[in-house]
């Protein structure tokens, strides 16, 4: 079944917190809501969730109103950032909790529970309590307990937060896998612009309230429609265009029509070659990330990032040549 | 299409399930506050307007203001709660300190020996004081001194005995909130110990010591026992409006001490919430404890200090336990129980009656603060709002007001509610109605402390309210609960000064019991009775701390989880700083 939210708006005493939300999850997607702290990413998935109202615009699950429908009627999974395990039931309780709310029989609850635990990988832990788990562990059980249910939407909400780097890198994986092999429509809340980028069908960005872009991974990244896109969504050299005009006329024939501050220019700082033969540019600072290097200059009065590979041997205060290949960078609103 | 019927039925028959479960949770609690409290308090209100041939205006105002007396009394209760309120300060943050940041030995006996003054009734430690240095005290009779206790000094220590426990327990809270880092900044950019405490320890602490002190002020300027005991012939107000109301009947100027009593008491009430916000507000999450070291130079004469004011407050209660068991105190110190063979005002009936009427506040305390609490974040946030503010409200009446409040309310012949005066019933209600507020509070303390998410995680599964307060709260709840009830029912079985209106010739409770023998001179079975109350706190105490200690040894694992949530430790501490507020206003 289809989510869509069409002109969803929400305030907070005034505050708008969500505006004129549209958007789609399909019946087997993994859709990413991206966005920094405060963009209302949050309460949109609690909004989706039932657990918040909405003051304005339409919900629906196939053809199901879900305005008219309690949290507790939707039917829908739910993961949190602090896993939010029962501390008084052991893993399998945890995990057998919807169905018996839902009142399925218990050898059939035995049944699910087991199948469920096989696949987050834990099948010897089931009498353990949530205590005796680590971090990674209990995060898998809350998405075992979400799944047990089969719901009709998988919702996780910063699942990946609480962990440490590598349990969290495993996991994404983990989790991405899962529901491509059962095919649940998803949506995760995350600030983690790699964390989406990695797991997402669609990602949705988000900042202030609104949706600055849909698109898969790599439509956001290679084609930011916004400023604010193509800084939040890895990293971006932006230029006005007063300055494109004076140093890079031929980028002015790409620019859409629009007020002289209503577009920006960004190109990615891999896009960018240098030429140490040449100069024009110079180097304020390098660092070294290892598989690439990251410099730094000062360039017609603009900060500009570069990024290469291999282990170029530029020094600091010397003077180079930025070079802007044709078919790179692209025009964004501001 | 039936099937679906069927479950529109069943649907709507869960959600009205769910409001009635919110709405009558909200609305029992609620009426009892209208008639057990705001009517009382409004009927004071009106009686002090009201004169003698029934018209109203303020003249019972001014009669109260221009007579001798009572202007004498109102002087005589600001320099006494002045001067406890100074004393109780210098001590309190002394011992807090000791307790909080030193590391003299000893501390967990100094902290029952300063907790012994919440297990009894106030009057004990004026009785205590007259066994030691009273006209027919040791004292006396080992050096032949004539120390004339009764009145200000003897009330005076009495007080600052009495209220000393509550002040400690709110600088610890305030010291404890402090971050080991503050210090180990302070000492690498070379900061002397002193210099630390000055500009570290002692701001931080501000609001605590503040907030302590008012309510330092508000316990003694209505305490009723110790001055009834002690006081002699130094008038206070307490005593003055018992005198009033109870012996010349005189209930408009009885209103009107109550209502000027109320003044300073909201005051206090009202800086003391605003103090403990800011106060609590400035500490982070993941704050370090301060390490507790041991320096000699400090801590040997700070030790030497403390320990002396620990003994003092034991050699005071000893004193009285002693005495019980004493043929004829100071002078024929043989053993003897005839003491505990209790005559006067129906022998150890109103023992009884006082256990019948703290379980009784303390069961209805807990149903009706417990479901309230519940249902604060299940209603709308305005209504939510009125709630709390109504349930708070009580803390800043004091038990001397409320009780005259109660006669004007209940001790009539022409409503329905005139019944219950007389009764034990009506003064568990009031026992619980004076200690509503902290109750609540702690209870909303509980209730905060469930993650929130394993609420809507119910929630997601289908579960209601009912589910939801199963699965999610209960769970969490348990010390909460316990010590809700313990808290009522321990304050409910030393309080006085509330009470005192309510007893009759039939009905009568236990702290009302030990002031009458002390009255009628019968100060050896005074003591006893004191400590026959004394043993039933203790007894409970001792209850509640091994029910607290088996519940979260069962679920040690729902502490020790909590805490890996985020956030958790946070509230948690925050619980547990309001268990300790629970003791720290009466």
């Amino acid at each position: 079944m289809k989510l869509s939210i069409e002109n969803l708006y929400k305030t907070f005493s005034g505050f708008v917190a969500l505006d004129r939300i549209n958007m789609e999850v399909g019946e087997t997607e993994f859709v990413c809501l991206l966005g920094p702290s405060g963009c209302g990413k949050t309460t949109l998935l609690r909004i989706i969730a039932g657990l918040l109202d909405f003051d304005g615009g339409a919900m629906s699950l196939g053809d199901r109103d879900l305005v008219e429908i309690a949290a507790r009627d939707r039917g829908f999974g739910l993961v949190f950032q602090s896993y939010s395990l029962f501390p008084n039931m052991t893993v399998k309780e945890n995990v057998g909790y919807g169905l018996k709310v839902q009142k399925v029989d218990k050898k059939e609850r035995g049944e699910r529970v087991e199948k469920l635990l096989e696949l987050i990988k834990l099948p010897d832990l089931t009498d353990r309590y949530p205590h005796q788990l680590s971090g990674g562990q209990q995060q898998r059980v809350a998405i075992a307990r979400a799944l047990a249910v089969e719901p009709c939407l998988l919702l996780l909400d910063e699942p990946l937060s609480a962990l440490d780097a590598r349990v969290r890198a495993e996991m994404r994986y983990e989790i991405r896998e899962m529901q491509q092999r059962l095919g649940i429509p998803t949506i995760m809340v995350t600030h983690d612009q790699e964390e989406a980028l990695t797991m997402a069908d669609k990602i949705i960005c988000m900042k202030d309230g609104r949706i600055e872009q849909i698109g898969t991974p790599r439509e956001l990244y290679a084609e930011p429609a916004t400023r604010f896109v193509a800084d939040f969504v890895g990293v971006s050299n932006i230029f006005s265009t007063a300055w494109v005009r004076e140093n890079l006329p031929k980028k002015m024939g790409s620019r859409p029509e629009g007020r002289e501050n209503s577009f920006d220019f960004a190109i990615r700082p891999e896009q960018l070659v240098i030429d140490g033969r040449k100069d024009g540019a110079d180097i304020k600072n390098m660092q070294f990330l290892g598989n690439l290097s990251r410099i730094t200059l000062n360039w017609h009065g603009q900060d500009v990032v570069v990024e290469l590979q291999g282990y170029p041997q530029f020094k600091v205060g010397s003077s180079v040549a930025v070079i802007v290949p044709d078919d790179c960078g692209r025009w964004v609103k501001a | 299409m039936s099937s679906a019927t069927a479950q529109a039925t069943l649907k709507k028959s869960r959600l009205l399930g769910d409001t009635l479960l919110v709405t009558s949770s909200v609305v029992f609690p609620l009426i009892g506050l209208c008639i057990f409290f705001c009517y009382p308090l409004f009927l004071v209100a009106g009686k002090s307007l009201q004169l003698a041939d029934g018209t109203y205006g303020i003249a019972n105002y001014i009669n109260v203001l221009t007579s001798p007396g009572i202007v004498k009394a109102v002087g005589n209760s600001m320099i006494l709660s002045v001067s406890t309120t100074a004393f109780c300060l210098v001590l309190g943050f002394a011992v807090a300190f000791a307790l909080q940041r030193s590391g003299i030995g000893g501390k967990r006996y100094l902290r029952g020996a300063l907790s012994l003054p919440l297990l009894a009734p106030s009057l004990v430690q004026a009785l205590g004081l007259l066994f030691l240095l009273g006209r027919n005290g040791l004292v006396h009779k080992w050096t032949g001194w004539d120390i004339e206790i009764y009145g200000f000094w003897g009330l005076l220590i009495a007080n600052i005995l009495y209220a000393l426990p509550q002040a400690i327990l709110i600088i610890e809270a305030a010291l404890r909130q402090s971050d080991a880092r503050y210090y180990e900044a302070a000492e690498i950019l070379g900061a002397s110990k002193w210099r630390q405490f000055l500009d570290i320890t002692l701001p931080n602490a501000k609001f605590g010591i503040l907030s302590a002190g008012f309510v330092v002020f508000t316990v003694t300027i209505t305490d009723f026992g110790n001055a009834a005991v002690i006081g002699g012939n130094f008038k206070v107000l307490a005593t003055e409006i018992y005198s009033q109301v109870v012996g010349q009947m005189n209930f408009g100027m009885g209103a009107v001490i109550g209502i000027l009593l109320l003044l300073p008491t909201l005051i206090a009430v009202y800086i003391e919430r605003v103090a403990s916000q800011k106060q609590f507000g400035g500490s982070s999450e993941s704050a370090i404890p301060v390490s507790t070291g041991f320096y000699a130079k400090r801590d040997v004469p700070l030790g030497i200090f403390v320990h002396t004011i620990g003994s003092i407050a034991v050699i005071v209660v000893i004193t009285v336990i002693m005495a019980s068991f004493i043929k004829l105190w100071p002078y024929r110190m043989t053993f003897t129980l005839a003491n505990y063979n209790i005559t006067l005002s129906g022998g150890y009936a109103p023992l009884w009656t006082s256990l019948l009427v703290s379980v009784e506040a303390a069961v209805l305390g807990v149903i009706f603060l417990f479901f309230l609490a519940f249902s604060m974040k299940r209603i709308s946030p305005k209504l939510a709002k009125i709630v709390y503010l109504l349930a708070v409200l009580p803390v800043g009446v004091p038990g001397l007001v409320l009780g005259i409040s109660y006669v004007l309310a209940f001790n009539v012949s022409d409503n329905m509610l005139g019944v219950l005066y007389g009764s034990s019933f009506l003064i568990a209600l009031c026992n619980f109605y004076h200690y509503h507020s902290q109750g609540f509070l702690t209870m909303v303390t509980g209730v905060r402390a469930v993650p929130p998410s394993l609420e809507e995680t119910v929630s997601c599964f289908g579960g209601g309210n009912f589910r939801i307060l199963r699965d999610a709260v209960l769970p969490f709840m348990g010390p909460t609960i316990i010590s809700v009830f313990f808290f009522i029912f321990m304050r409910s079985m030393v309080t006085l000064s509330a009470v005192i209106f309510l007893i009759s010739s039939k009905v009568s409770v236990a702290a009302v019991s030990v002031m009458r023998l002390d009255e009628a001179g019968f100060t050896s079975q005074a003591a006893a009775f004191s400590t026959c109350i004394m043993i039933t706190v203790i007894l409970a105490m001792g209850l509640m701390n091994s029910l607290i200690h088996l519940y979260s040894k069962s679920g040690s694992r729902k502490e020790e989880i909590k805490n890996n949530q985020d956030g958790s430790q946070k509230r948690g501490f925050a619980r547990m700083i309001d268990r300790n507020y629970c003791w720290t206003s009466t």
